[in-house]
C-alpha cells in the first residue's frame, strides 16, 4: 500500500516537474523563442517540411513588429556556411510592419514546403547541410535560429 | 456636495430628456423615422472646432450623454450618465440623429448597432474639467499627455513615472476636479520622431490601420478632395476601396483618426498582365482627410518630414518642398522618407520594371528599382529628387524591396490610376 502511494506521488511529482519544464529542453537550458522544425534527415528529391516557430515563453503578452510582407525567410547553407539557398532571394518583400500581440504560452508559426534545391533550381546533391530560420522584426532587429543540420540521402 | 447635486441634476435632466422607459439597448442602423432636433448647437467655425467639440454639441442636445467609441464589432458604444436601462427606440433614435448630424456629418454610425453603457460623467463636466486641467498638469515635469477620453467616460492623462500621479492628483482636487474623473496611464515620453504624433500631416509620417505601420506618402488634393497617397497594400484589402480607417501615428480610440480610404483600384488580369497574376501600374491608395467621425485634422500639401540623412528623428520643423513632379532616371540619385529607415539616399538603378511581389500573385508593372535603404513600415513612403534644397521634385511613393534594391511606383502612373493630384503646395 506505502509502494503504491509512493508510486502514485512519484508519478505526481513526473508530470508536474514535465509541465513546469515547457520553459526549458531536457538539458535544463532555457528554451529559445524562435526554434525551427524540420526532418533531420530526407531522401533526395523529397519535399522539406520547414516550420518556424516563435513562442511567448513569458507570462506576459508580448508584443511583436513584423517587419516585411512576408516577415520571415529560410536559409540553406552547406555544413562548411556556405549559402545554396534562400527563400526570399531575389524576391520582392513589401515594406509594411505589422503588430502581432502573442498571449503568454502561445506562437507564431510560418511554414514553407521546399523541394530541396539551389538558389538556381537544380537539385541539391546528398549530402550534409544546415537549415536556419529568420523572423524580420522592425528593423534593424532580426531572430535566428540556431541552424539545425539536416542530411540529404541518397534514393533508395 | 455641489458635484454630487450637479451630477443628480444632469441625471435627472437626462431622465427627463430622454424619456428612459426603453425596450431594447442595440438597435440596427435603419431604425426609420427620427425625432427632430430639440436645441441648438452654439455658434462656432468648422475651423476652430475640435472633435471634443464637436462630442460637447451632442452632450448639450442630449443631456447625460458621457461620450462614446466603438467597440471591436463596430456597435457603436454611447455612454449615458446613470443610465441603468436600456433607451426607448424613439430615444435611441434621438440619439442616432444628434449623434449623425454633430458627429458623422450626416452619416450614421450605427450601422453595425448602438448600445448604452451607465456613465459616470456627462461629456460636459469632461470637456470643461479637461480644459481647466491641461495647462497646469501639461506643464508638471513626467506628465506627456491630458485627455477627455470618449472611450472611458473619464480624463485621462498620461504619465511616465507612477510617482508623478501623486503630484497630479494635487492639481485635480484644487481644480475641484473629482480624482476617480480620471485615469492614469504610464507611457514613453513623445519622442521628436516621424513615429510621433504630427500635425499637420505631411509626408514621411508613419501612419497605421489594423495592425499594421507605413509610412505616408504624400498629401494631395484630387477630385477637389483633401487627403494623402500611400500604398494600396497600407489598406485592409490591396486593391478595391475598404473603406479602411487610418490613423497618425497609431490607433488611439478616434484621438488619432485621420482618414479614410477613398480610391484603391482593383487589380486586373490580362491586358499585359502575366498569366496567372494580377496587375497594376502602381502600388497606391487615396485616403481622405479628415475621416467622417473622426476629429479635425490640418495638413500640409507640397511637404515632407526633412529629418538628418541616415535619420528619423525629426525636429517637426524642417521640411522639403514639392516644387514639381517628375521621373527618375537611371543614374539619379533620389531620397525617400520613411518611418522605418528615416531619410535615405540611393540611385535609381532601373525604370520600367515588371516585378513580382513575393507571396502573392500580384505582378507590379513598370516600376523603378533604387538603392535607397528601405524597410518594413516604410510602406508608401515619398521618393523624390533634391533639386536645391528644399525644394524636391516627387517622384514617387516606395513599396518594397529585397535587401539590395528598393522599389517605388512612378508618380506617372499613381496618377494614370488615381486620377489626376495636386501635391504641391500652390500648383504643379
Amino acid at each position: 500500500m506505502i509502494a503504491m502511494v509512493w508510486m502514485c506521488l512519484t508519478l505526481l511529482l513526473a508530470m508536474t516537474l514535465d509541465g513546469c519544464s515547457n520553459q526549458s529542453d531536457k538539458s535544463g537550458r532555457p528554451e529559445e523563442p524562435l526554434t525551427l522544425e524540420a526532418p533531420d534527415e530526407v531522401e533526395a528529391g523529397q519535399t522539406v517540411n520547414l516550420k518556424l516557430i516563435w513562442r511567448n515563453l513569458t507570462d506576459k503578452p508580448a508584443e511583436l513588429n513584423l517587419g516585411g510582407r512576408p516577415p520571415y525567410d529560410f536559409v540553406v547553407t552547406t555544413d562548411e556556411g556556405k549559402e545554396v539557398w534562400r527563400w526570399l532571394a531575389g524576391q520582392t518583400v513589401q515594406d509594411i510592419l505589422e503588430i502581432k500581440t502573442v498571449d503568454p504560452g502561445q506562437k507564431l508559426e510560418f511554414m514553407l514546403e521546399w523541394q530541396p534545391v539551389n538558389q538556381a533550381g537544380a537539385a541539391l546533391a546528398p549530402g550534409n547541410y544546415l537549415a536556419q530560420g529568420i523572423l524580420n522584426l522592425d528593423p534593424p532587429a532580426v531572430l535566428k535560429t540556431k541552424p539545425k543540420p539536416l542530411i540529404i540521402r541518397n534514393k533508395k | 456636495m455641489y458635484r454630487k447635486m450637479l451630477v443628480s441634476v444632469v441625471v435627472l435632466c437626462a431622465l427627463l430628456a430622454v424619456s428612459f422607459t426603453g425596450d431594447t439597448g442595440k438597435v440596427a442602423m435603419s431604425t426609420g423615422k427620427s425625432n427632430p432636433v430639440v436645441s441648438a448647437a452654439p455658434a462656432q467655425t468648422d475651423q476652430d472646432e475640435n472633435f471634443d467639440d464637436r462630442l460637447a454639441k451632442v452632450a448639450m442636445q442630449v443631456p447625460g450623454f458621457g461620450g462614446m467609441f466603438f467597440d471591436q464589432d463596430g456597435t457603436l458604444q454611447v455612454y449615458m450618465v446613470g443610465q441603468k436601462e436600456p433607451l426607448s427606440a424613439s430615444s435611441m433614435a434621438f440619439l442616432e440623429d444628434v449623434i449623425a448630424r454633430e458627429i458623422g456629418g450626416g452619416e450614421r454610425l450605427s450601422s453595425r448597432g448602438m448600445e448604452i453603457r451607465e456613465g459616470q460623467y456627462d461629456f460636459l463636466s469632461l470637456h470643461r474639467w479637461q480644459q481647466q486641467m491641461t495647462p497646469e498638469v501639461l506643464a508638471i515635469p513626467g506628465v506627456v499627455s491630458t485627455d477627455n477620453d470618449e472611450g472611458k467616460n473619464r480624463l485621462h492623462i498620461g504619465i511616465t513615472d507612477t510617482a508623478v500621479r501623486e503630484e497630479v492628483e494635487k492639481h485635480l482636487s484644487n481644480l475641484g476636479i473629482p480624482p476617480e474623473a480620471a485615469v492614469f496611464t504610464e507611457t514613453k515620453p513623445m519622442e521628436p520622431y516621424l513615429r510621433s504624433r504630427r500635425r499637420p500631416l505631411r509626408g514621411g509620417l508613419q501612419i497605421n490601420f489594423g495592425n499594421f505601420l507605413c509610412t505616408l506618402g504624400f498629401i494631395a488634393v484630387r477630385n477637389g478632395v483633401t487627403g494623402y497617397v500611400t500604398n494600396s497594400h497600407c489598406t485592409t484589402t490591396q486593391g478595391g476601396v475598404q473603406n479602411t480607417v487610418e490613423h497618425q501615428p497609431s490607433a488611439s480610440g478616434t484621438t488619432n483618426r485621420v482618414g479614410i480610404e477613398i480610391a484603391d483600384p482593383t487589380y486586373f488580369s490580362g491586358s499585359g498582365c502575366p498569366a496567372g497574376r494580377v496587375c497594376r501600374r502602381s502600388d497606391s491608395s487615396f485616403i481622405q482627410v479628415p475621416h467622417p467621425s473622426g476629429p479635425a485634422v490640418t495638413t500640409a500639401r507640397g511637404t515632407i518630414a526633412r529629418p538628418a540623412v541616415n535619420s528619423f528623428t525629426w525636429n517637426g520643423v524642417d521640411i522639403f518642398n514639392i516644387t514639381s513632379e517628375g521621373s527618375a532616371l537611371v543614374g539619379q540619385a533620389v531620397t525617400k522618407v520613411g518611418r522605418t529607415t528615416g531619410r535615405t539616399a540611393g540611385t535609381v538603378s532601373q525604370t520600367c520594371v515588371n516585378t513580382n511581389v513575393s507571396g502573392s500573385n500580384i505582378t507590379q508593372l513598370c516600376q523603378t528599382f533604387a538603392n535607397y535603404g528601405n524597410a518594413g513600415g516604410d510602406s508608401g513612403s515619398p521618393v523624390f529628387r533634391i533639386t536645391t534644397l528644399p525644394s524636391v521634385v516627387l517622384v514617387g511613393i516606395n513599396w518594397g524591396g529585397n535587401g539590395t534594391i528598393s522599389v517605388f511606383s512612378p508618380i506617372t502612373q499613381i496618377q494614370q490610376e488615381l486620377g489626376a493630384l495636386n501635391t504641391c503646395a500652390g500648383s504643379c
